[in-house]
Order: C-alpha cells, then sequence, then structure tokens
C-alpha cells in the first residue's frame, strides 16, 4: 500500500503561527489539518485523529515538544507516523539535539508560508524512503 | 531578516495581517510598561521573564506574515534574556527595539 500524505496534526500554544500553518498547508499544500494548542490533549486525542504526519513547536508552557514527542511515540498507531519540530532555535548542535530525540526533521520559525506544504513533504517522503 | 511572504498572494497576506495586528496591538500593551523598565534598568525579573516569552513568539512568527523586522528585533531579545549575557543596558535597547518594530507593523 503506497502512503499518502493527506493530514497533518500541527500543535502550538501560539495561536498566530496556527492560523498561518493552517492557511499554507490547506491553501497552498492542499492538506487537511488539524490544530491544536495544548500539548497534553494533543497527547491525548492524537491517535484518534489519525494524522499523516505531526509538526510540534517545541517552547509550549505545560508538556513541551519532546514531551510530546515522547508520549506520541508511546502510542501504537503513532510510532510510524513522522514527526517534525518546529523552533525558533536552530543551531546545528540544537538541530542535533532534537533528531536525536526522535524527531523526523526540524522546521525553522519564522517559516515562509509558501514553502512550508514542500518542506513538510520532503520529511514525509524521507521518512517514508527509508522505511522500505 | 527578511520576510517570508513574498510570493504570498497580497489579498492573502492582507486578511492574515490584519488579525495579526490584532493581537500586535494586544501585546503592545502588554509590554510597553515593561519595555520602558528594561529601559529605565527598574525592570525585575517577572519583567525580564514576560519580556522574553512575547520576544520569542514574536520572533518566531514576525516574518511569516511579512513583518521581517519583527523577528529580527525579537529573537534578537529573546537571545540576550536567554543566556543571561546581555547587560542591562543592552536589554533595555533591544526591548525598545521590539517596541519600535511593532509600532512598524502597527502603522
Amino acid at each position: 500500500m503506497t502512503a499518502v500524505l493527506q493530514h497533518v496534526l500541527c500543535i502550538d500554544d501560539d495561536s498566530d503561527i496556527l492560523e498561518i500553518a493552517q492557511m499554507a498547508l490547506e491553501d497552498v499544500g492542499q492538506l487537511r489539518v488539524t490544530c491544536m494548542n495544548n500539548g497534553e490533549l494533543a497527547v491525548e486525542q492524537a491517535a484518534g485523529l489519525k494524522p499523516d504526519f505531526i509538526l510540534i513547536d517545541v517552547m509550549m508552557p505545560g508538556a513541551d515538544g519532546p514531551t510530546v514527542l515522547k508520549a506520541l511515540r508511546c502510542q501504537p498507531g503513532l510510532s510510524a507516523v513522522p514527526v517534525a519540530f518546529m523552533t525558533a532555535r536552530i543551531q546545528e548542535q540544537e538541530v542535533r539535539d532534537y533528531l536525536d530525540l526522535g524527531a523526523d526533521g526540524v522546521i525553522s520559525k519564522p517559516f515562509d508560508p509558501m514553502a512550508l506544504p514542500s518542506e513538510i513533504r520532503t520529511i514525509w517522503e524521507t521518512f517514508h524512503a527509508g522505511r522500505h | 531578516m527578511p520576510a517570508a511572504t513574498d510570493h504570498l498572494p497580497p489579498e492573502l497576506l492582507v486578511r492574515l495581517q490584519r488579525t495579526y495586528r490584532g493581537h500586535l496591538a494586544e501585546t503592545r500593551g502588554l509590554i510597553a510598561p515593561m519595555v520602558d523598565r528594561a529601559a529605565a534598568r527598574t525592570a525585575g525579573s517577572a519583567d525580564y521573564a514576560a519580556l522574553r516569552h512575547h520576544a520569542h513568539k514574536l520572533g518566531g512568527s514576525g516574518a511569516s506574515y511579512g513583518f521581517g523586522r519583527l523577528s529580527q528585533t525579537g529573537k534578537a531579545l529573546d537571545e540576550l534574556l536567554r543566556t543571561e549575557a546581555g547587560a542591562a543596558d543592552a536589554i533595555g535597547r533591544a526591548a525598545q527595539d521590539l517596541l519600535a518594530a511593532i509600532d512598524e507593523a502597527l502603522g
């Protein structure tokens, strides 16, 4: 069965980021998007949403990005879903740390709304290419 | 930092910026007294923590909405406060730069 990227779950406490990410992924990327502004809630509900890709902000109050990623990876339905962190801090060492935590990619903030869909598709394709 | 919206359809950018400016005006109201205290070197740790929170958010979002200077000044202040490397006067100047960038974005 060929995997198809259709549904992206975006998790960020900043409504401005969620709004522009949703616009970019829906209007430009022709993807379906679910936005959540709370890490704990996302962990509870993500599996039921069946996303094909998950975007997580690193710095969030309560459960931060790495905590959310770890919790998602423990869920059977989500262990094989690619995850990318969004962060304003993209020093080389920090990116390595995020990948070591299990992220499949890192999206730099502020991002170009027109380029975001292709950035995500690249991470998604790399993830699935590595599984075959 | 250049704006990341060069290829965004103008009508879409205008709509997005309208909502963003509304949030920006609220943020300005919240941080203006803190910026004043930072510039006067009378800011406390709560001021710095709140300023860093807002600077980080604006640094991460501004250029996505076409406000490159907002991201530039937000990131600069965030970094000064994160590393605690900045002297009080440098932080005060960076906070004033951020406020000026907010005013520029608000028009």
